[in-house]
C-alpha cells in the first residue's frame, strides 16, 4: 500500500538538486540522460554544481567509518541547500547515503566531531530532504501517461526494488513487505507487471560482498533470477544503478555457466519512463548493458488511440 | 538485584556491548534469539554466519572471538534482517560498528585491501566510482571513451569535483583520519592480524 502521506510530501514541481552519482555518472550515463530527459519533458527546474562530491556511502559500507559519511553528506547539503530546497536521486546508494547519516548523526560524538571538522571549512551539517526519482515518477505519473507517445505492448516486467530503498520502513512511498508502486507505473504504461517470491531479496550486491566473497553474492543473484523467471517475466526493471549493474553483469556470468535458463534485459526507471516519453533508444546508454536490450526495445510500440489505459478525455487532452 | 536477575547475569560482561552501542544503535540487546533475521538473510543462507551467535558472544564479552573472526565481514548490508525482526535491531549499523571495532584492534586488512579502490578514488578525484575501475588494463582510454559516451548522448563531460571543492574535501580526509587509514591501507603498513575462519 502507498503512503499517501508520504506522497503528498513529494513536491510535483521541484525546483531540484540533481544530485550527481558516480555509478550513474560513470557507469551507466544512459540513466542520467534519461533522468534528464523526464525533468526536461515534464518542465521541472533542475540544479547540478561542481561543488559536491560523493555521496559517501561506498566507503562507509567498505571502511565503516562513519565520520567520512556525515561529513560529506553534511558538506553536500551545505552545498546544494543554496540552488534548491530538494534533492532529487536516481539511485539507492545516494538516497540511504542521507538516511544513514541522520542515523549516525543521532549519536553525540560523531555528532560533536562532524561539527568540528565542518566548523573548519566554514560549513556546517544543514538539512535537506532527498527524495529518490521512482517517487517523484510515481508522484508525476498520470501527466506521463498523458504526455506519452509510447507504451509497453503488455511486457511482463518484474520489479526490484533494491534493498537500500527501503532502509526506513515507517517512512518510505512503500514498505518492504509487499510493495507495489513501481508495479502500477508498469501497469499504467502499458506493460503486465509479474510478482515473484524474492522480490524484497537482494540482487547479490552485498555492498562487499560482490568483491570479496563472489561464491555468495553470485548464489544469491542465482536465486533472485531463476525466483524471476519462474514466474514467466520478460524484463527486469530497477531503481538503483548498482542493482542493473549486478542483475545485469551476474546475468550474463550465470548464463555462462549454465545456472539460469536465459538472461533478461534490465532496465532502470528512468531509462523506461523516458522511452515512453519519446526519448530515442539510441540515447539512454543501452551499450553498457550486458544482457541485450532488443527484446524489451522491441516490445515497445506507438501508443494509440483506443489503448485501454487512458479514457477519452486524457487521450483529447494529450491531442491539444 | 533478585537471584534470578543475579542467576541470568553472572556471565554477561556489559563492556564490549557498551562499546559497540554507538551510531544511533539503541537496543541490540533485545534480541529474542528467534531467527527471524536468519531466516530472512542472505549471508545465512549462503555461508556460516548467524547475526544470534554474534550478539551472544558481544553480550557474553567474548571481545576477541568476535571482532577477530569472517563472521562480521558476511553481512550484506541490506536490512532484509530489520525489517524481520520483532525488535527492530539494527542489526546491519551492529555488525558495521563491529566491523569498525575490528579494524581498529587490527583485523581484517586483507578484506579491506580488497575494496579500497573506492576510498582511493574519493580521495584523489572526490568521486568514488571512475570510469578506469572497469578497466584497469588501460584507465587513460576508458576514461576517454566515458567521456565520447556522455557527449554521445548529450551530457557533460565526465563527473568533476571543483578544486574548491577537492581542498576542503582534503581537510575532511585528513581530519577525520580517512587519508591516513587509507594509506595505512593502501601500503600494508597496518599492522595487520589474520583474521580466524573458524567460529
Amino acid at each position: 500500500m502507498v503512503n499517501e502521506k508520504w506522497l503528498e510530501r513529494i513536491p510535483a514541481d521541484g525546483p531540484f538538486y540533481l544530485f550527481q552519482g558516480c555509478f550513474i555518472n560513470h557507469n551507466y550515463p544512459g540513466i542520467e540522460a534519461a533522468t534528464r530527459f523526464i525533468l526536461d519533458k515534464l518542465k521541472v527546474k533542475y540544479f547540478v554544481s561542481e561543488d559536491q562530491s560523493c555521496c559517501g556511502l561506498p566507503e562507509f559500507g567498505t571502511l565503516a567509518n562513519p565520520l567520512i559519511l556525515t561529513c560529506l553528506v553534511g558538506r553536500n547539503m551545505d552545498v546544494m541547500q543554496k540552488y534548491a530546497p530538494y534533492v532529487l536521486t536516481p539511485c539507492n546508494g545516494c538516497y540511504s547515503a542521507f538516511h544513514t547519516s541522520a542515523t549516525l548523526m543521532k549519536d553525540p560524538e560523531v555528532a560533536t566531531k562532524t561539527g568540528e571538522v565542518l566548523g573548519k571549512l566554514g560549513r556546517k551539517y544543514s538539512h535537506m530532504k532527498i527524495i529518490h526519482f521512482a517517487d517523484f515518477i510515481y508522484k508525476r505519473l498520470e501527466d506521463i501517461a498523458v504526455k506519452s507517445v509510447k507504451v509497453l505492448g503488455g511486457l511482463k516486467m518484474a520489479v526490484h526494488y533494491g534493498c537500500h530503498y527501503f532502509l526506513f520502513e515507517e517512512e518510505g512511498l512503500d514498505s518492504r513487505e509487499n510493495p507495489s508502486f513501481a508495479e502500477e507505473i508498469i501497469d499504467r504504461l502499458g506493460g503486465e507487471h509479474v510478482n515473484y517470491t524474492a522480490k524484497d531479496e537482494c540482487c547479490g550486491f552485498g555492498m562487499i560482498q560482490q568483491v570479496v566473497h563472489k561464491n555468495m553474492a553470485y548464489a544469491i543473484t542465482e536465486e533472485k533470477i531463476n525466483s524471476i523467471l519462474n514466474a514467466g517475466a520478460e524484463a527486469i526493471l530497477v531503481i538503483c544503478p548498482y542493482c542493473l549493474n549486478v542483475l545485469d553483469k551476474n546475468q550474463k556470468v550465470l548464463k555462462d555457466i549454465e545456472l539460469i535458463e536465459k538472461a533478461i534485459p534490465v532496465i532502470h526507471i528512468s531509462q523506461l519512463v523516458a522511452l515512453v516519453l519519446g526519448a530515442s533508444p539510441d540515447k539512454m546508454g543501452f551499450e553498457k548493458h550486458s544482457v541485450d536490450v532488443k527484446p524489451f526495445l522491441d516490445s515497445i510500440e506507438e501508443r494509440k488511440m483506443e489503448f485501454k489505459g487512458w479514457s477519452a478525455t486524457e487521450v483529447a487532452s494529450s491531442l491539444k | 538485584m533478585d537471584k534470578v536477575s543475579v542467576l541470568l547475569t553472572s556471565k554477561w560482561n556489559w563492556k564490549l556491548l557498551e562499546e559497540a552501542k554507538k551510531w544511533g544503535i539503541e537496543r541490540p540487546e533485545e534480541c529474542l534469539s528467534c531467527g527471524a533475521c536468519v531466516g530472512a538473510c542472505p549471508a545465512a543462507r549462503t555461508s556460516s554466519y548467524n547475526f544470534r551467535k554474534v550478539v551472544r558472544d558481544v553480550m557474553l564479552g567474548n571481545e576477541e572471538k568476535v571482532l577477530s573472526s569472517r563472521e562480521i565481514w558476511y553481512c550484506f548490508y541490506c536490512f532484509y534482517c530489520t525489517s524481520k525482526c520483532p525488535s527492530k535491531v539494527e542489526i546491519p549499523y551492529f555488525i558495521m560498528r563491529l566491523r569498525r571495532m575490528a579494524i581498529e584492534r587490527g583485523y581484517g586488512g586483507d578484506i579491506l585491501r580488497v575494496v579500497i579502490s573506492t576510498s582511493i578514488n574519493l580521495m584523489e578525484r572526490g568521486v568514488s566510482v571512475l570510469p578506469s575501475d572497469y578497466d584497469r588494463m588501460s584507465p587513460a582510454s576508458a576514461e576517454e571513451s566515458m567521456v565520447r559516451l556522455r557527449e554521445s548522448l548529450g551530457l557533460p563531460p565526465v563527473m568533476r569535483v571543483s578544486e574548491k571543492a577537492m581542498e576542503e574535501l582534503k581537510t575532511i580526509f585528513k581530519e577525520t583520519g580517512f587519508e591516513d587509514e587509507v594509506e595505512r591501507i593502501r601500503s600494508g603498513k597496518w599492522p595487520f592480524k589474520g583474521i580466524s575462519e573458524k567460529y
